[in-house]
């Protein structure tokens, strides 16, 4: 069984479009507020987690439209786990 | 009444009109929502009591305004007309002289946080200083 290869299958079964750099792939996006400053402040954290091998070129201040919403890449995206998948946190 | 909590009262008071479209509290212990944001957060601090004389003390009090700004590029920058409005209201208020003898900027203190953007709190605290007798607060 080749792992790998699920990978894209699972993006295509849970994921939703993200376009970005000329690329449109599926990405696993989420968006749970959270809460910030001593749990006064409450606020969005908006993140994507994408095949490392697919929008390789993401870097902080990348505009990027998911689920026709447009975002920023916050910082710079980083390798999760085993690399295949890569994280990136995105702002509004 | 006690004088801190007019103090309270009075920047509770000078904050609301002079921070258009600030959410003014006091003393608040629960979450702001994005929705709720700019909002300042009045809390009283320390009261410290030094003998004048006889039967006499100076009160020097400590408020904190905490500022809580809206993730954004360089929110610390979108604090400064906040700011800048709540120091003239407090150096230009008819009300505190009535109830204090002198009032101190003391302090400003920038907080930072990675949220929607990049969060800024600013802690802003001012001293207020009367005399009262000892057996009054």
């Amino acid at each position: 069984m080749n792992f790998d290869d699920d990978l894209p299958v699972f993006l295509a079964d849970f994921g939703v479009t993200a376009m970005a750099l000329g690329e449109t792939h599926n990405v696993i996006f989420n968006k749970p507020d959270a809460v910030i400053f001593d749990d006064m402040q409450a606020s969005a954290d908006f993140s994507m987690r994408y095949l490392t091998s697919e929008f390789a070129n993401l870097h902080d201040g990348t505009t990027i439209v998911v689920e026709g919403s447009t975002y920023k890449v916050r910082g710079e995206p980083l390798k999760v786990a085993d690399g295949k998948f890569s994280m990136a946190s995105l702002r509004k | 009444m006690t004088k801190t909590e007019a103090i309270l009262q009075a920047m509770k008071t000078l904050a609301n009109q002079a921070l258009v479209g600030v959410k003014v509290e006091r003393s608040r212990t629960s979450t702001f929502g994005e929705s709720e944001l700019p909002a300042l957060n009045i809390k009283p601090g320390e009261d410290e009591v030094l003998n004048y004389a006889q039967q006499l003390n100076k009160h020097e009090f400590n408020v904190t305004c905490e500022l809580y700004l809206p993730p954004q590029n360089s929110s610390d920058q979108a604090a400064d007309p906040y700011v800048e409005a709540l120091h003239q209201a407090i150096a230009n208020s008819a009300t505190l002289p009535a109830i204090v003898s002198d009032v101190h900027y003391k302090s400003r203190v920038w907080q930072f946080e990675d949220a929607d953007g990049s969060a800024s709190k600013l802690l802003i605290t001012y001293q207020f200083i009367y005399l009262n007798p000892s057996n009054t607060l």
